[in-house]
Protein backbone atom coordinates (compact mmCIF):
# COMPACT_ATOMS: atom_id res chain seq x y z
CA UNK A 1 0.00 0.00 0.00
CA UNK A 2 3.23 2.29 0.80
CA UNK A 3 4.61 1.45 -2.35
CA UNK A 4 1.08 2.30 -4.29
CA UNK A 5 0.52 5.76 -2.34
CA UNK A 6 4.39 6.08 -3.21
CA UNK A 7 4.63 5.75 -7.20
CA UNK A 8 0.88 7.65 -6.90
CA UNK A 9 2.33 10.60 -4.88
CA UNK A 10 5.46 10.85 -7.72
CA UNK A 11 3.19 10.60 -10.70
CA UNK A 12 1.01 13.51 -9.49
CA UNK A 13 4.55 15.62 -8.14
CA UNK A 14 6.31 14.99 -11.80
CA UNK A 15 3.17 15.86 -13.36
CA UNK A 16 2.38 18.76 -11.81
CA UNK A 17 6.16 19.97 -11.98
CA UNK A 18 6.06 19.24 -15.64
CA UNK A 19 2.68 20.84 -16.23
CA UNK A 20 4.26 24.30 -14.36
CA UNK A 21 7.47 24.14 -16.05
CA UNK A 22 5.79 23.14 -20.05
CA UNK A 23 3.11 25.70 -19.32
CA UNK A 24 5.29 28.77 -18.29
CA UNK A 25 8.13 27.68 -20.88
CA UNK A 26 5.51 28.49 -23.11
CA UNK A 27 4.54 31.45 -21.92
CA UNK A 28 7.82 33.04 -21.49
CA UNK A 29 9.24 31.44 -25.23
CA UNK A 30 6.23 33.37 -26.87
CA UNK A 31 7.21 36.54 -25.18
CA UNK A 32 10.17 37.23 -27.56
CA UNK A 33 10.86 40.15 -26.73
CA UNK A 34 11.76 42.52 -23.19
CA UNK A 35 9.05 43.34 -21.04
CA UNK A 36 9.48 46.37 -19.04
CA UNK A 37 6.86 47.37 -16.05
CA UNK A 38 7.15 49.73 -13.48
CA UNK A 39 10.18 48.99 -10.27
CA UNK A 40 8.68 46.56 -8.05
CA UNK A 41 5.24 46.21 -9.36
CA UNK A 42 3.59 43.00 -7.78
CA UNK A 43 2.04 41.84 -11.75
CA UNK A 44 1.48 43.57 -14.74
CA UNK A 45 -2.17 44.74 -13.96
CA UNK A 46 -0.61 46.59 -11.23
CA UNK A 47 1.74 48.46 -13.16
CA UNK A 48 1.84 51.69 -14.21
CA UNK A 49 3.62 53.31 -16.63
CA UNK A 50 3.61 56.68 -18.98
CA UNK A 51 2.74 56.41 -22.83
CA UNK A 52 6.12 58.83 -23.42
CA UNK A 53 8.00 56.08 -22.42
CA UNK A 54 7.00 54.93 -25.88
CA UNK A 55 9.35 57.41 -27.41
CA UNK A 56 12.32 56.78 -25.03
CA UNK A 57 12.48 52.99 -25.47
CA UNK A 58 12.39 53.30 -28.92
CA UNK A 59 15.61 55.58 -28.50
CA UNK A 60 18.02 53.06 -27.22
CA UNK A 61 20.26 51.67 -29.81
CA UNK A 62 19.15 48.18 -30.75
CA UNK A 63 15.57 48.47 -30.56
CA UNK A 64 13.50 47.72 -33.47
CA UNK A 65 9.69 48.39 -31.78
CA UNK A 66 7.82 48.96 -28.59
CA UNK A 67 4.37 47.58 -28.01
CA UNK A 68 2.67 48.88 -25.45
CA UNK A 69 0.41 46.91 -23.22
CA UNK A 70 -2.57 47.14 -20.79
CA UNK A 71 -3.93 44.25 -18.71
CA UNK A 72 -7.06 43.44 -16.27
CA UNK A 73 -9.35 41.32 -15.00
CA UNK A 74 -12.54 40.65 -16.56
CA UNK A 75 -14.97 41.39 -14.37
CA UNK A 76 -18.07 40.29 -16.29
CA UNK A 77 -18.75 38.45 -19.12
CA UNK A 78 -22.69 38.54 -20.36
CA UNK A 79 -23.28 40.44 -17.73
CA UNK A 80 -22.24 38.07 -15.04
CA UNK A 81 -19.18 37.22 -12.59
CA UNK A 82 -17.16 34.60 -15.59
CA UNK A 83 -17.85 31.20 -15.22
CA UNK A 84 -16.31 29.11 -12.81
CA UNK A 85 -16.47 26.68 -14.77
CA UNK A 86 -13.34 23.47 -15.32
CA UNK A 87 -11.98 25.47 -17.41
CA UNK A 88 -11.13 29.56 -16.91
CA UNK A 89 -11.91 29.06 -12.96
CA UNK A 90 -13.79 32.26 -12.72
CA UNK A 91 -10.50 34.09 -14.27
CA UNK A 92 -10.34 35.61 -17.31
CA UNK A 93 -7.56 38.06 -18.50
CA UNK A 94 -8.08 41.04 -20.60
CA UNK A 95 -5.27 42.20 -22.54
CA UNK A 96 -5.37 45.49 -24.96
CA UNK A 97 -2.39 45.82 -28.10
CA UNK A 98 -1.92 48.64 -30.55
CA UNK A 99 -3.63 47.19 -33.68
CA UNK A 100 -1.44 49.20 -35.43
CA UNK A 101 1.88 48.28 -33.72
CA UNK A 102 0.50 44.26 -33.93
CA UNK A 103 1.38 44.62 -37.92
CA UNK A 104 4.94 45.10 -37.03
CA UNK A 105 5.45 41.87 -33.90
CA UNK A 106 7.58 39.46 -34.90
CA UNK A 107 5.93 35.78 -33.84
CA UNK A 108 2.43 36.10 -32.91
CA UNK A 109 0.69 37.43 -29.27
CA UNK A 110 2.63 35.64 -26.51
CA UNK A 111 3.19 32.94 -28.95
CA UNK A 112 -0.30 31.77 -29.42
CA UNK A 113 -1.91 31.85 -33.02
CA UNK A 114 -5.33 33.31 -34.08
CA UNK A 115 -6.58 29.79 -35.18
CA UNK A 116 -9.70 30.87 -36.19
CA UNK A 117 -10.70 34.37 -37.44
CA UNK A 118 -8.46 37.30 -37.80
CA UNK A 119 -6.32 39.11 -35.41
CA UNK A 120 -6.83 42.78 -34.66
CA UNK A 121 -6.08 45.37 -37.31
CA UNK A 122 -5.90 49.32 -37.32
CA UNK A 123 -9.44 50.81 -37.52
CA UNK A 124 -10.55 48.00 -35.06
CA UNK A 125 -13.11 49.36 -32.01
CA UNK A 126 -15.05 47.11 -30.20
CA UNK A 127 -13.96 43.69 -31.16
CA UNK A 128 -12.04 40.94 -29.44
CA UNK A 129 -9.55 37.91 -30.22
CA UNK A 130 -10.58 35.33 -27.05
CA UNK A 131 -8.88 32.13 -26.08
CA UNK A 132 -10.15 28.91 -26.64
CA UNK A 133 -11.33 28.12 -23.34
CA UNK A 134 -13.52 31.21 -23.06
CA UNK A 135 -15.41 30.15 -26.46
CA UNK A 136 -15.88 26.65 -25.49
CA UNK A 137 -17.12 27.93 -22.15
CA UNK A 138 -19.27 30.32 -23.83
CA UNK A 139 -20.08 28.89 -27.13
CA UNK A 140 -18.87 31.60 -28.84
CA UNK A 141 -17.81 31.35 -32.47
CA UNK A 142 -16.08 33.83 -35.40
CA UNK A 143 -18.86 36.45 -35.46
CA UNK A 144 -20.31 35.86 -32.24
CA UNK A 145 -21.12 39.24 -29.47
CA UNK A 146 -19.91 38.94 -26.63
CA UNK A 147 -20.46 41.71 -23.27
CA UNK A 148 -17.27 42.01 -21.54
CA UNK A 149 -17.87 44.11 -18.04
CA UNK A 150 -21.34 45.76 -20.03
CA UNK A 151 -19.46 46.81 -23.44
CA UNK A 152 -20.57 44.61 -26.78
CA UNK A 153 -17.60 43.16 -28.15
CA UNK A 154 -18.05 41.06 -31.93
CA UNK A 155 -16.02 38.10 -31.64
CA UNK A 156 -13.20 38.50 -34.68
CA UNK A 157 -10.91 35.57 -34.03
CA UNK A 158 -10.29 32.65 -31.74
CA UNK A 159 -6.78 32.02 -30.18
CA UNK A 160 -5.36 28.19 -31.00
CA UNK A 161 -5.24 26.02 -27.66
CA UNK A 162 -2.97 27.14 -25.14
CA UNK A 163 -2.62 26.73 -20.96
CA UNK A 164 -0.85 30.51 -21.05
CA UNK A 165 -3.67 32.40 -22.67
CA UNK A 166 -6.74 29.74 -22.77
CA UNK A 167 -9.14 32.45 -20.87
CA UNK A 168 -7.83 35.56 -22.46
CA UNK A 169 -9.51 38.67 -24.07
CA UNK A 170 -7.62 40.56 -26.40
CA UNK A 171 -9.00 44.02 -27.53
CA UNK A 172 -7.44 47.08 -29.36
CA UNK A 173 -5.56 49.03 -26.47
CA UNK A 174 -8.04 52.06 -26.41
CA UNK A 175 -10.73 50.32 -25.39
CA UNK A 176 -8.84 48.12 -23.18
CA UNK A 177 -7.29 51.58 -21.59
CA UNK A 178 -11.58 52.21 -21.18
CA UNK A 179 -12.56 48.76 -19.46
CA UNK A 180 -9.81 48.65 -17.22
CA UNK A 181 -9.89 52.57 -15.79
CA UNK A 182 -6.83 53.97 -17.30
CA UNK A 183 -6.42 57.31 -19.07
CA UNK A 184 -5.42 57.31 -22.21
CA UNK A 185 -1.35 58.17 -21.49
CA UNK A 186 -0.93 55.13 -19.50
CA UNK A 187 0.09 51.79 -20.09
CA UNK A 188 1.04 49.35 -17.73
CA UNK A 189 3.34 47.90 -19.85
CA UNK A 190 5.82 47.58 -23.39
CA UNK A 191 7.41 45.13 -24.80
CA UNK A 192 10.16 45.58 -26.81
CA UNK A 193 11.56 43.89 -29.48
CA UNK A 194 15.59 44.07 -30.93
CA UNK A 195 17.30 43.97 -34.44
CA UNK A 196 19.27 41.15 -32.87
CA UNK A 197 17.67 38.53 -30.29
CA UNK A 198 20.69 38.27 -28.84
CA UNK A 199 21.16 41.90 -27.71
CA UNK A 200 18.40 41.29 -25.33
CA UNK A 201 20.41 41.33 -22.38
CA UNK A 202 22.43 44.00 -22.97
CA UNK A 203 19.30 46.15 -23.86
CA UNK A 204 17.23 45.44 -20.84
CA UNK A 205 20.31 46.85 -18.98
CA UNK A 206 20.48 50.33 -20.76
CA UNK A 207 16.64 50.43 -20.40
CA UNK A 208 17.10 50.15 -16.30
CA UNK A 209 20.08 52.55 -16.48
CA UNK A 210 17.76 55.25 -18.52
CA UNK A 211 14.33 54.49 -17.09
CA UNK A 212 15.11 54.71 -13.13
CA UNK A 213 11.63 53.19 -12.21
CA UNK A 214 10.98 50.57 -14.72
CA UNK A 215 12.69 46.48 -14.50
CA UNK A 216 13.68 45.17 -17.78
CA UNK A 217 13.39 41.92 -18.31
CA UNK A 218 14.14 39.36 -21.25
CA UNK A 219 12.37 36.30 -22.24
CA UNK A 220 16.17 34.23 -22.34
CA UNK A 221 16.46 36.46 -18.75
CA UNK A 222 12.75 34.99 -17.35
CA UNK A 223 13.84 31.67 -18.80
CA UNK A 224 17.35 31.24 -16.41
CA UNK A 225 15.35 32.57 -13.66
CA UNK A 226 12.28 30.00 -14.19
CA UNK A 227 15.10 27.32 -14.65
CA UNK A 228 16.34 28.28 -10.90
CA UNK A 229 13.21 28.07 -9.66
CA UNK A 230 12.56 24.75 -11.24
CA UNK A 231 15.90 23.29 -9.65
CA UNK A 232 14.21 23.98 -6.29
CA UNK A 233 11.10 22.13 -7.59
CA UNK A 234 13.30 19.35 -8.87
CA UNK A 235 15.13 19.53 -5.43
CA UNK A 236 11.94 19.20 -3.65
CA UNK A 237 11.01 16.30 -5.57
CA UNK A 238 13.75 14.91 -4.72
CA UNK A 239 13.41 14.41 -1.52
CA UNK A 240 9.71 13.53 -1.25
CA UNK A 241 10.37 10.94 -3.87
CA UNK A 242 13.43 9.71 -1.11
CA UNK A 243 11.11 10.28 1.81
CA UNK A 244 8.80 7.98 -0.56
CA UNK A 245 11.36 5.73 -1.18
CA UNK A 246 11.95 4.73 2.61
CA UNK A 247 8.62 4.86 3.42
CA UNK A 248 7.65 2.22 0.65
CA UNK A 249 11.10 0.22 1.33
CA UNK A 250 10.10 0.24 5.39
CA UNK A 251 6.66 -1.34 4.35
CA UNK A 252 8.57 -3.72 1.88
CA UNK A 253 11.01 -4.76 4.96
CA UNK A 254 8.01 -5.63 6.99
CA UNK A 255 6.18 -7.55 5.05
CA UNK A 256 8.87 -9.60 3.34
CA UNK A 257 10.00 -9.73 7.19
CA UNK A 258 6.50 -11.25 8.23
CA UNK A 259 6.51 -13.79 5.18
CA UNK A 260 9.79 -14.99 5.28
CA UNK A 261 9.16 -15.79 9.82
CA UNK A 262 6.35 -17.10 8.61
CA UNK A 263 7.63 -19.83 6.25
CA UNK A 264 11.00 -20.45 8.47
CA UNK A 265 10.42 -24.43 8.40
CA UNK A 266 9.41 -23.81 4.92
CA UNK A 267 12.92 -22.22 3.86
CA UNK A 268 14.74 -24.43 6.10
CA UNK A 269 13.38 -27.91 4.46
CA UNK A 270 14.42 -25.78 1.01
CA UNK A 271 17.88 -25.60 2.52
CA UNK A 272 18.08 -29.13 3.89
CA UNK A 273 17.58 -30.81 0.47
CA UNK A 274 19.94 -28.41 -1.07
CA UNK A 275 19.50 -24.92 -1.59
CA UNK A 276 22.19 -23.18 -0.91
CA UNK A 277 22.37 -19.42 1.27
CA UNK A 278 22.31 -17.64 -2.18
CA UNK A 279 19.42 -19.56 -3.31
CA UNK A 280 17.44 -18.87 -0.64
CA UNK A 281 18.72 -15.16 -0.97
CA UNK A 282 17.86 -15.07 -4.95
CA UNK A 283 13.89 -16.19 -3.46
CA UNK A 284 13.08 -13.91 -1.55
CA UNK A 285 14.97 -10.68 -3.46
CA UNK A 286 12.40 -12.30 -6.22
CA UNK A 287 9.43 -12.20 -4.43
CA UNK A 288 10.07 -8.91 -2.75
CA UNK A 289 11.12 -7.49 -6.72
CA UNK A 290 7.51 -8.95 -7.84
CA UNK A 291 5.86 -6.78 -5.14
CA UNK A 292 7.91 -4.20 -6.75
CA UNK A 293 6.12 -4.93 -9.97
CA UNK A 294 2.87 -5.49 -9.01
CA UNK A 295 2.76 -2.15 -6.46
CA UNK A 296 4.22 0.09 -9.00
CA UNK A 297 1.91 -1.48 -12.09
CA UNK A 298 -0.93 -0.39 -9.68
CA UNK A 299 0.37 2.35 -9.06
CA UNK A 300 1.22 3.34 -12.21
CA UNK A 301 -2.62 3.10 -13.36
CA UNK A 302 -3.77 4.42 -9.82
CA UNK A 303 -1.51 7.71 -10.55
CA UNK A 304 -2.20 7.93 -14.10
CA UNK A 305 -6.05 8.10 -13.21
CA UNK A 306 -5.37 10.69 -10.54
CA UNK A 307 -3.38 12.92 -13.17
CA UNK A 308 -6.27 12.35 -15.48
CA UNK A 309 -9.31 13.18 -13.16
CA UNK A 310 -7.29 16.58 -11.46
CA UNK A 311 -6.52 17.64 -15.34
CA UNK A 312 -10.27 16.97 -16.46
CA UNK A 313 -11.68 19.05 -13.11
CA UNK A 314 -9.73 21.84 -13.15
CA UNK A 315 -6.97 21.77 -16.64
CA UNK A 316 -3.83 22.79 -14.60
CA UNK A 317 -2.04 21.84 -17.51
CA UNK A 318 -0.75 18.32 -15.64
CA UNK A 319 1.76 16.83 -18.30
CA UNK A 320 1.76 12.70 -17.99
CA UNK A 321 4.42 11.60 -19.86
CA UNK A 322 6.04 7.72 -20.62
CA UNK A 323 9.25 9.03 -18.98
CA UNK A 324 7.64 9.52 -15.61
CA UNK A 325 5.37 6.41 -15.54
CA UNK A 326 8.61 4.31 -16.25
CA UNK A 327 10.49 5.97 -13.88
CA UNK A 328 7.71 5.70 -11.04
CA UNK A 329 7.83 2.08 -11.75
CA UNK A 330 11.19 2.02 -11.85
CA UNK A 331 11.38 3.29 -8.93
CA UNK A 332 8.73 0.43 -7.34
CA UNK A 333 10.86 -2.46 -8.48
CA UNK A 334 13.82 -0.86 -6.79
CA UNK A 335 12.01 -0.01 -3.36
CA UNK A 336 10.95 -3.80 -3.39
CA UNK A 337 14.76 -4.86 -4.57
CA UNK A 338 16.35 -2.25 -1.58
CA UNK A 339 13.13 -3.32 1.00
CA UNK A 340 13.97 -7.34 0.34
CA UNK A 341 17.66 -7.28 1.22
CA UNK A 342 17.35 -7.23 5.12
CA UNK A 343 14.54 -10.32 5.14
CA UNK A 344 16.45 -11.78 1.72
CA UNK A 345 19.62 -11.72 3.94
CA UNK A 346 18.35 -12.63 7.29
CA UNK A 347 16.07 -15.50 6.49
CA UNK A 348 19.13 -17.10 3.83
CA UNK A 349 21.50 -17.58 7.23
CA UNK A 350 18.35 -19.30 8.98
CA UNK A 351 19.84 -23.01 10.19
CA UNK A 352 17.80 -25.70 8.58
CA UNK A 353 17.81 -28.00 11.83
CA UNK A 354 16.86 -25.37 13.80
CA UNK A 355 13.60 -24.38 10.89
CA UNK A 356 12.94 -28.04 10.81
CA UNK A 357 12.78 -28.70 14.51
CA UNK A 358 9.72 -25.44 14.49
CA UNK A 359 6.49 -26.06 14.92
CA UNK B 1 39.32 -53.16 1.44
CA UNK B 2 36.12 -51.56 0.13
CA UNK B 3 36.54 -47.44 1.26
CA UNK B 4 33.47 -46.34 3.22
CA UNK B 5 30.74 -43.94 1.41
CA UNK B 6 30.63 -42.59 5.07
CA UNK B 7 32.04 -42.19 8.29
CA UNK B 8 31.77 -40.65 11.48
CA UNK B 9 35.45 -41.11 13.08
CA UNK B 10 34.81 -40.23 17.29
CA UNK B 11 32.36 -37.86 16.58
CA UNK B 12 31.13 -35.37 19.16
CA UNK B 13 28.40 -32.76 19.54
CA UNK B 14 27.80 -30.34 22.03
CA UNK B 15 25.48 -27.47 22.15
CA UNK B 16 24.17 -24.84 24.55
CA UNK B 17 20.03 -25.22 25.64
CA UNK B 18 19.69 -21.84 27.44
CA UNK B 19 22.71 -22.16 29.58
CA UNK B 20 23.27 -25.75 30.05
CA UNK B 21 25.30 -27.72 27.21
CA UNK B 22 23.48 -30.28 26.05
CA UNK B 23 26.47 -33.76 24.82
CA UNK B 24 24.41 -35.06 22.21
CA UNK B 25 27.29 -37.02 20.80
CA UNK B 26 29.91 -38.83 22.83
CA UNK B 27 32.70 -39.95 20.43
CA UNK B 28 30.40 -41.86 17.85
CA UNK B 29 32.42 -43.93 15.42
CA UNK B 30 29.78 -45.22 11.97
CA UNK B 31 31.16 -46.82 8.88
CA UNK B 32 28.63 -46.86 6.45
CA UNK B 33 29.25 -49.07 2.86
CA UNK B 34 27.46 -47.85 -0.59
CA UNK B 35 24.56 -50.17 -0.95
CA UNK B 36 24.22 -50.54 2.89
CA UNK B 37 20.31 -50.60 4.58
CA UNK B 38 21.53 -48.83 7.92
CA UNK B 39 19.37 -48.69 10.98
CA UNK B 40 19.96 -46.05 13.67
CA UNK B 41 18.26 -47.36 16.68
CA UNK B 42 17.80 -45.83 20.17
CA UNK B 43 14.95 -44.36 22.75
CA UNK B 44 14.37 -40.43 22.33
CA UNK B 45 16.80 -37.90 23.44
CA UNK B 46 19.61 -40.67 22.27
CA UNK B 47 21.20 -38.22 19.62
CA UNK B 48 20.32 -40.51 16.85
CA UNK B 49 18.42 -37.64 14.96
CA UNK B 50 21.90 -35.80 15.80
CA UNK B 51 24.22 -38.13 14.23
CA UNK B 52 21.98 -37.99 11.40
CA UNK B 53 22.10 -34.41 10.86
CA UNK B 54 25.94 -34.77 10.81
CA UNK B 55 25.87 -37.56 8.66
CA UNK B 56 24.28 -35.20 5.85
CA UNK B 57 26.19 -32.39 6.14
CA UNK B 58 23.01 -30.84 7.72
CA UNK B 59 25.05 -29.98 10.83
CA UNK B 60 28.67 -30.11 11.64
CA UNK B 61 30.41 -32.23 14.88
CA UNK B 62 31.99 -29.91 17.69
CA UNK B 63 34.93 -32.71 17.35
CA UNK B 64 35.64 -35.52 15.20
CA UNK B 65 35.36 -36.18 11.44
CA UNK B 66 32.88 -36.81 8.85
CA UNK B 67 34.02 -38.66 5.76
CA UNK B 68 32.41 -38.99 2.54
CA UNK B 69 34.41 -40.92 -0.30
CA UNK B 70 37.19 -40.44 2.26
CA UNK B 71 37.12 -36.42 1.76
CA UNK B 72 36.21 -34.42 5.17
CA UNK B 73 33.42 -32.37 5.23
CA UNK B 74 34.24 -30.40 7.97
CA UNK B 75 36.79 -28.32 4.94
CA UNK B 76 33.94 -27.95 2.58
CA UNK B 77 32.61 -23.92 2.32
CA UNK B 78 28.35 -23.31 2.70
CA UNK B 79 27.51 -23.57 -0.36
CA UNK B 80 29.78 -26.75 -1.08
CA UNK B 81 27.73 -28.44 1.65
CA UNK B 82 24.33 -27.28 0.01
CA UNK B 83 25.72 -28.93 -3.43
CA UNK B 84 26.44 -31.99 -1.26
CA UNK B 85 22.81 -32.14 0.08
CA UNK B 86 21.57 -31.35 -3.42
CA UNK B 87 23.56 -34.03 -5.35
CA UNK B 88 24.81 -36.86 -3.39
CA UNK B 89 21.74 -37.02 -0.58
CA UNK B 90 18.34 -37.40 0.19
CA UNK B 91 16.11 -36.82 3.27
CA UNK B 92 13.06 -38.01 4.65
CA UNK B 93 11.95 -35.85 7.44
CA UNK B 94 10.50 -37.26 10.34
CA UNK B 95 6.58 -35.27 10.19
CA UNK B 96 7.25 -35.53 5.93
CA UNK B 97 7.60 -31.69 5.75
CA UNK B 98 6.16 -30.74 2.46
CA UNK B 99 5.60 -27.30 1.87
CA UNK B 100 1.47 -26.67 1.86
CA UNK B 101 1.18 -24.83 -0.85
CA UNK B 102 2.69 -27.25 -3.49
CA UNK B 103 0.98 -30.44 -5.13
CA UNK B 104 2.90 -33.34 -5.06
CA UNK B 105 5.00 -33.31 -8.12
CA UNK B 106 6.21 -29.96 -6.96
CA UNK B 107 7.27 -30.81 -3.88
CA UNK B 108 8.73 -33.64 -5.79
CA UNK B 109 10.67 -31.15 -8.23
CA UNK B 110 11.98 -28.81 -5.07
CA UNK B 111 15.57 -29.98 -4.33
CA UNK B 112 16.76 -29.31 -8.03
CA UNK B 113 14.49 -26.22 -8.67
CA UNK B 114 17.34 -24.22 -8.89
CA UNK B 115 19.59 -26.38 -10.34
CA UNK B 116 20.76 -25.96 -14.35
CA UNK B 117 18.29 -29.09 -15.24
CA UNK B 118 15.44 -27.81 -17.34
CA UNK B 119 11.62 -27.76 -15.83
CA UNK B 120 10.79 -30.52 -18.65
CA UNK B 121 13.40 -32.93 -18.02
CA UNK B 122 12.85 -31.91 -13.90
CA UNK B 123 8.58 -32.58 -14.64
CA UNK B 124 8.96 -35.76 -16.02
CA UNK B 125 11.89 -37.37 -13.52
CA UNK B 126 9.45 -36.38 -10.35
CA UNK B 127 5.78 -37.48 -12.14
CA UNK B 128 7.94 -40.78 -13.07
CA UNK B 129 9.11 -41.06 -9.46
CA UNK B 130 5.64 -40.55 -8.15
CA UNK B 131 4.49 -43.51 -10.38
CA UNK B 132 7.11 -45.43 -8.94
CA UNK B 133 6.49 -44.67 -5.45
CA UNK B 134 2.80 -45.61 -6.26
CA UNK B 135 1.04 -42.10 -6.59
CA UNK B 136 0.11 -41.84 -10.01
CA UNK B 137 -3.53 -40.60 -9.20
CA UNK B 138 -1.70 -38.06 -6.67
CA UNK B 139 0.06 -36.46 -9.03
CA UNK B 140 -1.65 -32.83 -8.78
CA UNK B 141 -2.71 -33.35 -5.30
CA UNK B 142 -1.92 -30.61 -2.29
CA UNK B 143 -0.09 -32.32 0.26
CA UNK B 144 -3.37 -31.79 2.85
CA UNK B 145 -5.22 -33.88 -0.07
CA UNK B 146 -3.29 -36.66 0.69
CA UNK B 147 -3.13 -39.35 3.55
CA UNK B 148 -0.49 -40.09 5.95
CA UNK B 149 1.00 -42.97 3.75
CA UNK B 150 1.01 -40.99 0.91
CA UNK B 151 2.63 -38.11 2.46
CA UNK B 152 5.41 -40.22 3.18
CA UNK B 153 5.76 -41.57 -0.44
CA UNK B 154 5.51 -37.82 -1.53
CA UNK B 155 8.86 -37.41 0.69
CA UNK B 156 10.80 -40.41 -0.75
CA UNK B 157 10.00 -39.50 -3.70
CA UNK B 158 11.59 -35.97 -3.12
CA UNK B 159 14.26 -37.73 -1.48
CA UNK B 160 14.71 -39.78 -4.92
CA UNK B 161 14.31 -36.95 -7.01
CA UNK B 162 18.48 -36.04 -7.23
CA UNK B 163 19.63 -39.68 -7.73
CA UNK B 164 20.92 -39.92 -4.29
CA UNK B 165 24.14 -42.38 -3.17
CA UNK B 166 22.61 -42.26 0.18
CA UNK B 167 18.82 -41.15 1.34
CA UNK B 168 19.09 -40.44 5.45
CA UNK B 169 15.39 -41.28 6.74
CA UNK B 170 14.02 -40.05 10.15
CA UNK B 171 11.72 -41.99 11.79
CA UNK B 172 9.97 -42.83 8.49
CA UNK B 173 7.51 -44.67 9.95
CA UNK B 174 6.55 -42.31 13.18
CA UNK B 175 3.64 -41.15 11.85
CA UNK B 176 1.94 -43.92 10.21
CA UNK B 177 0.24 -47.37 11.16
CA UNK B 178 1.65 -50.57 11.45
CA UNK B 179 0.43 -51.48 8.11
CA UNK B 180 1.28 -48.05 5.82
CA UNK B 181 4.90 -48.60 7.79
CA UNK B 182 5.40 -51.30 6.25
CA UNK B 183 4.69 -50.79 3.07
CA UNK B 184 6.70 -47.35 3.33
CA UNK B 185 9.57 -49.69 4.67
CA UNK B 186 8.83 -51.87 2.06
CA UNK B 187 9.39 -49.23 -0.75
CA UNK B 188 12.42 -48.34 0.52
CA UNK B 189 14.28 -51.70 0.61
CA UNK B 190 12.98 -51.75 -3.12
CA UNK B 191 14.50 -49.09 -3.99
CA UNK B 192 17.69 -50.14 -2.36
CA UNK B 193 18.06 -53.54 -4.11
CA UNK B 194 16.72 -51.94 -7.69
CA UNK B 195 18.88 -48.97 -7.66
CA UNK B 196 21.91 -49.37 -5.12
CA UNK B 197 20.68 -46.97 -2.91
CA UNK B 198 22.10 -46.70 0.38
CA UNK B 199 19.61 -46.16 3.56
CA UNK B 200 20.12 -44.92 7.28
CA UNK B 201 17.10 -44.89 8.54
CA UNK B 202 16.38 -43.56 12.18
CA UNK B 203 14.14 -45.41 14.37
CA UNK B 204 13.28 -46.12 17.84
CA UNK B 205 11.00 -48.97 16.65
CA UNK B 206 12.80 -52.19 15.88
CA UNK B 207 10.36 -54.44 14.39
CA UNK B 208 11.21 -53.36 10.57
CA UNK B 209 15.33 -54.63 11.13
CA UNK B 210 16.41 -57.88 9.37
CA UNK B 211 19.52 -60.38 9.87
CA UNK B 212 20.95 -58.86 6.88
CA UNK B 213 20.93 -55.10 8.21
CA UNK B 214 23.41 -53.34 9.65
CA UNK B 215 22.41 -51.92 12.92
CA UNK B 216 23.90 -49.06 15.56
CA UNK B 217 22.16 -48.97 18.62
CA UNK B 218 22.83 -45.64 20.69
CA UNK B 219 22.46 -44.10 24.22
CA UNK B 220 23.23 -41.03 25.71
CA UNK B 221 25.12 -39.91 22.52
CA UNK B 222 27.58 -43.28 22.56
CA UNK B 223 27.51 -46.40 20.33
CA UNK B 224 26.58 -49.46 22.06
CA UNK B 225 26.78 -53.21 20.81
Amino acid sequence: MALVIGVVAIITMVSVSDGIRNSMVEAISGMNGIIVWEKDALDLPFSCLPMSYEKKLEAIPGVKVVFPEVYGLVNTIEGEKPKGGSMTMGMAVLAGFDPVKEQQRVGSIYGVEVEKGRNLQPGDKYVAVIGHQLADEYDKRVGSIMKVNGKRFKVIGILEESQYAGSAVVVPIDIARELAGLDSDTVNSFTVQTYNPSDQEGVSKIIEARLDDVDAMSTQAMLKDLEEVMVIFDWAFILLSSISLLIAGIGIINTMLMSVMDRQKEIGVLKAVGWSSEDVLKLVLYESALIGVFGGLLGCIAGGLVVIGIENVVEFGLTLSWTTILGAFAFAVFAGLVGGVYPAWKISRIDPIQAIRME
Amino acid sequence: MKTPLLEARDVYREYLLGKTVVKALRGVDVVIHKGDFVFIVGPSGSGKSTLMHILGALDHPTKGSVLLDGKNLARLSDWQLSMVRRNRVGFVFQGFNLVHSLNAKENVMLPLQTSDIDKVTLEARAIKLLMEVGLKHRINHRPNELSGGERQRVATARALINEPEIILADEPTGELDSKTGAEIMGLMRTINKEKGTTFVIVTHDTEYITEKDKVFRIRDGKIIR
